[in-house]
């Protein structure tokens, strides 16, 4: 598993949403330092990305999980996007292509990762780097999404674990609900599908028995 | 002069922030936010009056945010153009010529170290004429707590984003609420809900900034 390049930019600057923008309204790096900074922490974080994956595979690695959670619309501004810019493909998709052109390269799968709230275009342009598999955030439908999605790519998701924590917001019984009415809906869809959360199921000190039976019954229920 | 005090609603609402700026495109080598606050203060209007078109900018661009007609972005764009504004009436506030509505700490709990929430909070409460305490990331306890003593009356924010440090905010509240039992405490973050910030002792949760300027402008009211 490893960071994607544009989230792995983004944990080296303080603001990366400000050259993002302004860099999507047609700002070059030329006219403003601080978009020629966020391209060439993307640079960097790309050259990091590829020899971690190229590590990953010469170790023996089948497939990797790329996450990108900030390639999301707190950091692309739909709005932006719908008039026309690029800076979602410049930022986000072309690094990660040549990603997926590496792993590809090495016949090892491509599984993507992004829990963050995005667009329909922004879900094309995923499914356009081929994944073998797409892992979604808790705020997607996703047998919405598997009409869009070609069927060669797996769809994983989405329970909401952020919420795991709390019997009050997700008690053990709704999460049972959840899933099995997720696994229903997309079993209806025909997409090839596997039942899982949206995000990583953190631990927490004192709410470690909560999400542990709730995992556990995710586990035995999905 | 009302011309100067609309250009700077304008500047704000569009993220404007200054002539050197290049957004947005159809402003470039034109005056921003910072220049008409200039220009304004220079021909005499008042610091109240700036602070008010900061507010309607602010709230112009937050109604658009709340219908989807603007993102994260772009309310990010609309702060920095406040904030422009907000540099030219700090020499008020610090003269007692403009009085904040309240001192509002706010901060990033411990084990945390994501700010955008917090950040955005910050601007929009700041332009809602408050003034804003920003202690930062990764606070501990001990932090706000000495932010509360300093400043007392203040209304506490408390940001987290992170599920595994939720607990750090509960311990937050549950310490602030034993040492100073009648301070305001609101809660915001990605992992949080109203029920959470009962749960935890919270007075208010905050499911966005504008959520957070309601909030205080209710309890301003209230007070």
């Amino acid at each position: 598993m490893c960071i994607g390049p544009f989230s792995l930019t983004t944990k080296l600057m303080a603001d990366p949403i400000t050259p993002v923008f302004l860099a999507g309204s047609g700002i070059s790096a030329q006219e403003d330092a601080d978009v020629a900074l966020l391209e060439a922490c993307l640079e960097l974080s790309l050259t990091c990305v590829l020899e971690q994956v190229e590590r990953a595979v010469a170790a023996g690695a089948r497939a990797v999980f790329v996450a990108e959670p900030a390639a999301n619309q707190v950091y692309f501004s739909p709005l932006q996007l719908a008039e026309g810019s690029d800076n979602f493909e410049r930022y986000v998709l072309a690094p990660n292509r040549r990603v997926a052109e590496l792993l590809a390269s090495r016949d090892v799968d491509l599984l993507f990762h992004c829990c963050g709230e995005i667009t329909e275009p922004m879900l094309d342009g995923f499914c356009s780097l081929r994944p073998s598999l797409l892992s979604l955030g808790s705020s997607r439908r996703l047998w919405e999404d598997a009409t869009r999605v070609p069927k060669e790519i797996v769809l994983y998701g989405n329970l909401p674990s952020k919420m795991f924590y709390s019997d009050a917001i997700m008690p053990l019984a709704r999460v049972a609900e959840e899933a099995a009415e997720l696994a229903a809906r997309m079993a209806a869809s025909g997409h090839p599908f596997i039942l899982g959360t949206e995000c990583d199921t953190l631990h927490v000190p004192e709410y470690a028995a909560t999400i542990g039976a709730k995992v556990d019954r995710l586990l035995v229920g999905g | 002069m009302s011309d100067l005090v609309d250009q700077i609603g304008s500047c704000i609402e569009r993220g404007k922030v200054n002539l050197a700026s290049p957004y947005p495109k159809d402003l470039k080598g034109q005056e921003g936010a910072d220049e008409y606050a200039r220009q304004a203060i220079a021909a005499g209007i008042g610091p109240e009056r700036i602070l008010g078109a900061c507010n309607d900018g602010m709230q112009r661009i937050g109604a658009k945010f709340g219908r989807g007609e603007a993102f994260v972005p772009e309310l990010l764009m609309a702060a920095k153009a406040m904030n422009a504004v907000m540099a030219h009436l700090k020499p008020f506030f610090a003269a007692g010529t403009v009085k904040p509505k309240g001192q509002f700490v706010l901060g990033t709990v411990a084990g945390d170290l994501h700010d955008i929430g917090k950040n955005l909070v910050s601007m929009v409460v700041a332009g809602n004429g408050w003034e804003v305490v920003d202690l930062g990331v990764d606070v501990k306890p001990a932090k706000f707590l000495d932010a509360v003593r300093s400043h007392p009356g203040c209304v506490v924010g408390l940001s987290a984003l992170l599920t595994t440090t939720m607990g750090n905010m509960a311990a937050t509240v549950k310490e602030i609420k034993a040492q100073f039992p009648s301070t305001v405490v609101i809660v915001g973050g990605a992992p949080l809900s109203a029920e959470a910030a009962a749960q935890m002792g919270a007075d208010g949760y905050a499911p966005d900034p504008q959520g957070a300027a309601a909030f205080l402008a209710q309890f301003a009211a209230a007070a």
